[in-house]
């Protein structure tokens, strides 16, 4: 007979360890100014591969700033400046020869406020493929196809794809949105507020996908949602006034947190 | 971490909820801790009246439980607690089981009175480990008031200093244990008798054993780390860097 001596339930019990992961984003000592105004405060830490990371804390703290760091959507802004490095695979983003619109691809984003181009379905999803001269109809066909699978619209959407994308749902807009970021499969996907315009379900459903979306991508999401963060996210960062304050997996973080600080913002406490 | 904590949430509903179950676990507690004064008075002069009394009481005292289970549940639909909110809820859950059995090892010892008072004659033999009975349901009923205190406060090492009492307790409880072995050998017409004070017996010790639970749940709330079946060495040193 086998002798029983140790009892371990997988998923309950194993612990995610950054040390353990790889990583796809290292942030450096990173700092941003807006003018003379600082915004990001030397923010160190390195981001998994295939893993989704949350960032969480109160608004004006910098998630949307640090976020837009990743595929350098701050350099449209121009009273910034920034220092430190965040490199992407050890390549540095910030480096004179990097192509910005290449790191682009390789970094998608889906903003807060769904924002689908005055165009058809179709052509909002593989407005990238265009960008990036793929012409060829068939491959278009199975792109549009997969990428609306994977944001979980294709059932509604597939027999309309010649619709102006504004006709669609706020929700159904915000998948599409989802849909055009991954359409060009990127490696990295930054995701702000991606269902704080969205009702329960389609935010279960966009949740889902994040989850889903996690083997084929590294996914960065920043939400007020705690329960959201805590419900899709492997890892947490809690930030406050430009600093990251903890960051650590998202079991420890919401069960038992090293800073007090943490605590209260998580549970809702006064500060 | 102190009590006040649970206490300073923006949302008022559920400071009050959570300040609810420290009261429902204090009150359940008192409730066991009444009871076991009853049964100890019960013991010391073999009043059956005082331990039927006991026994009726065990009722209220599951009600008790399940009331508790009701308000943990509704936290944690409606509120989703986190961090040490969702740790007090864990820890209540616990506790609240603890204080169950408990009150259901205190039924025994108040039945040991009602057997002895039907068994006629119970000799002076029979009452072999007698004195340690009361001397452990004495001890823990002390630890778990020392619990409750701790629990009352948020206090891990308030909760720890019972471990010096369980000590005595388990020596207490095998000197006993030999005592009423060696009359079963020597005037085994008790055997009736004995066998009542030998279950009475392992029922106080189960008692200091459940308020050793209720010292971890506390560890558990305040630390947030869950020292159950930690051997002795770890569990030492874990307690020095409290
Ligand atoms: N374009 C800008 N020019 C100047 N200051 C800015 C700009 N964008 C953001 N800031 C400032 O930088 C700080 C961080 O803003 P950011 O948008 O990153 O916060 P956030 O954490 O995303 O907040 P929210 O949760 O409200 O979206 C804020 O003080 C904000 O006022
Ligand atoms: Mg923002």
């Amino acid at each position: 007979m086998k002798e029983v001596t140790s009892f371990s339930m997988n998923s309950a019990s194993d612990k995610l360890k950054l040390e353990n992961e790889e990583i796809a984003i290292e942030v450096k000592d990173w700092n941003l100014y807006y003018g003379s105004k600082k915004a990001l405060n030397g923010v160190t830490m390195k981001l998994p591969k295939n893993r989704v990371t949350a960032f969480i804390g109160p608004s004006g703290c910098g998630k949307s700033t640090l976020l837009r760091c990743f595929n350098r959507m701050n350099d449209l802004i121009d009273s910034v400046s920034v220092d430190g490095d965040i490199l992407l695979y050890d390549e540095n983003m910030y480096s004179k020869h990097m192509d910005v619109s290449a790191l682009r691809r390789r970094v998608g984003m889906v903003f807060q406020k769904p924002n689908p181009f005055p165009k058809t379905i179709f052509e909002n999803v593989c407005y990238g493929l265009r960008l990036q001269n793929v012409r060829d109809k068939q491959v278009l066909n199975e792109t549009v196809e997969w990428a609306l699978r994977g944001a979980n619209l294709w059932e509604e959407v597939k027999d309309r794809l010649d619709e102006n994308a504004l006709s669609l749902s706020g929700g159904q807009q915000q998948r599409l949105c989802i849909a055009r970021a991954i359409a060009i499969k990127p490696e990295v996907l930054l995701l702000d507020e991606p269902t704080s315009a969205l009702d329960p379900i389609s935010t279960l459903a966009v949740e889902e996908l994040i989850f889903e979306l996690k083997k084929d991508f590294t996914i960065l999401i920043v939400t007020h949602n705690m329960q959201q963060a805590a419900r899709v996210s492997d890892y947490t960062a809690f930030m406050y006034m430009g600093d990251l304050v903890e960051y650590t997996d998202t079991d420890t973080l919401f069960t038992n947190p090293k800073l007090k600080q943490t605590e209260d913002y998580i549970s809702g406490r006064y500060g | 971490m102190q009590k006040k904590e649970f206490s300073s949430h923006i949302s008022n509903q559920l400071n009050r909820n959570l300040e609810e179950l420290f009261n429902h676990i204090l009150e359940m507690g008192g409730m066991v801790e009444n009871q076991l004064d009853m049964a100890l008075s019960a013991l010391g002069n073999g009043d059956v009246k005082i331990a039927k009394e006991v026994v009726r009481f065990d009722k209220v005292i599951n009600q008790a439980e399940m009331e508790i289970d009701r308000l943990c549940i509704r936290v944690l639909a409606r509120q989703q607690p986190t961090a040490s909110d969702l740790r007090l809820i864990l820890a209540t859950i616990r506790i609240a089981i603890d204080l169950e059995r408990m009150g259901d090892e205190v039924c025994k010892l108040a039945k040991l009175v009602i057997k002895f008072h039907k068994t006629e004659p119970c000799t002076t033999a029979s009452y072999a480990g007698y004195a340690e009975l009361v001397d452990i349901t004495t001890r823990s009923r002390d630890m778990l008031k020392t619990t409750l205190n701790a629990f009352a406060r948020v206090s891990a090492e308030d909760a720890i200093s019972i471990l010096d009492q369980e000590e005595i307790v388990d020596q207490v409880y095998k000197k006993a244990r030999k005592d009423v072995t060696e009359q079963f050998k020597k005037n085994p017409e008790n055997v009736e008798c004995l066998l009542e004070v030998m279950t009475a017996l392992r029922a106080s010790e189960r008692l200091s054993d459940h308020a050793l639970n209720i010292m971890e749940s506390i560890i558990y709330l305040v630390q947030g780390k869950d020292v159950r079946n930690m051997d002795q060495e770890r569990l030492t040193k874990f307690l020095e860097n409290l």
